[in-house]
């Protein structure tokens, strides 16, 4: 006997809308990590002395951990781990291991494309004291008729 | 030319400037493996032991960005810059300390294990700039990510700065 899924809870989205803010703290170990991964040898995100020596106060963390941040961020808001269709980042200023760094997006655009609705979020990484790190803008699909999964 | 970590500033070779709008490299990846796609879940602050190992039957997707990841060369050490770089960042011809500029990502279907990636990057443009501490210069490229059966996956642009 099959059983029929239960249909996730759903809410509608709305222009003006924040998504739920995300905060990390990238350590060095996190990119000693993320540098086997990604396989980034570049000696700024794991050796002080390196960084130091291009005027950096401590190792740099790795841009492209920050574009993994800014997915975790929409994918948490929709509860769909494959929303993401565009993501588009200026990096600003760099971050540093240990410093938290805070992740927000607010919804600038609804778009219906017939059967399949999308929300454009304008994207911001900012650390203390009040340091822009990175701008961007990313375009996700919803559900059906706008919606995401309700948390 | 390796070894430069361009502490003077960043060069331009007009070599490097009439390859704009060219291919400048072609790479297929490793077929992706779950501990490749594990790795860059731990790396990225997920649970590794969610990835993969159930029984529903399901291939196992990759998340939105790993494509980048699983197109990485992987590099000898004596073939790194003495910073570390890849010598083949950006463009052959242009050497400096690096920075990132920005990305840009479009994404197209998903990475499954056992897909093979082929990406084929274009030098989109260089741009030389005076900036407040001194000459800068931005290389843009963009590489378009396939599998194996010719299907695009994903676009990627990506500026480097040089300085």
């Amino acid at each position: 006997m099959s059983t029929v899924p239960k249909a996730a809870p759903r809410r509608p989205v709305s222009v003006g809308d924040e998504l739920p803010v995300l905060r990390r703290t990238p350590t060095r170990v996190t990119l000693f990590l993320f540098g086997v991964a990604y396989w980034t040898s570049h000696r700024i995100h794991y050796d002080l002395e390196a960084a130091r020596s291009e005027g950096f106060p401590d190792v740099l963390v790795t841009a492209n951990l920050l574009s993994a941040y800014n997915v975790e961020l929409l994918t948490s808001w929709t509860g769909d781990p494959h929303c993401v269709l565009t993501l588009k980042e200026r990096n600003i200023a760099p971050a540093f291991a240990d410093e938290e760094l805070t992740v927000t997006g607010r919804v600038v655009e609804l778009a219906d494309n017939g059967n399949r609705p999308t929300a454009t979020c304008a994207l911001s990484i900012t650390k203390e004291p009040g340091t822009t790190v990175a701008f961007g803008v990313a375009t996700v699909a919803l559900r059906p008729h706008g919606h995401i999964a309700h948390r | 030319m390796s070894g430069t970590t361009g502490a003077s500033g960043p060069v331009v070779t007009d070599a490097a400037r009439a390859r704009i709008g060219t291919v400048v490299t072609t790479y297929r990846s490793d077929p992706i493996s779950i501990r490749h796609i594990r790795e860059y879940v731990a790396a990225t602050g997920g649970r590794p032991e969610k990835i993969g190992g159930d029984d529903t039957g399901e291939p196992v997707c990759a998340p939105p960005l790993f494509f980048h990841a699983a197109c990485r060369p992987v590099v000898a050490e004596a073939d790194l810059r003495p910073d570390g770089q890849y010598p083949f960042l950006g463009v052959p011809g242009v050497w400096g300390r690096t920075m990132a500029g920005g990305n840009s990502y479009e994404i197209f279907g998903q990475v499954r294990v056992g897909d093979v990636l082929t990406v084929t990057e274009r030098l989109q443009d260089i741009v030389e700039k005076q900036g407040t501490t001194g000459p800068l210069v931005f290389v843009t490229t963009e590489g378009s990510y396939h599998n194996q059966d010719g299907v695009l996956i994903a676009r990627h642009q990506h500026t480097v700065i040089f300085r």
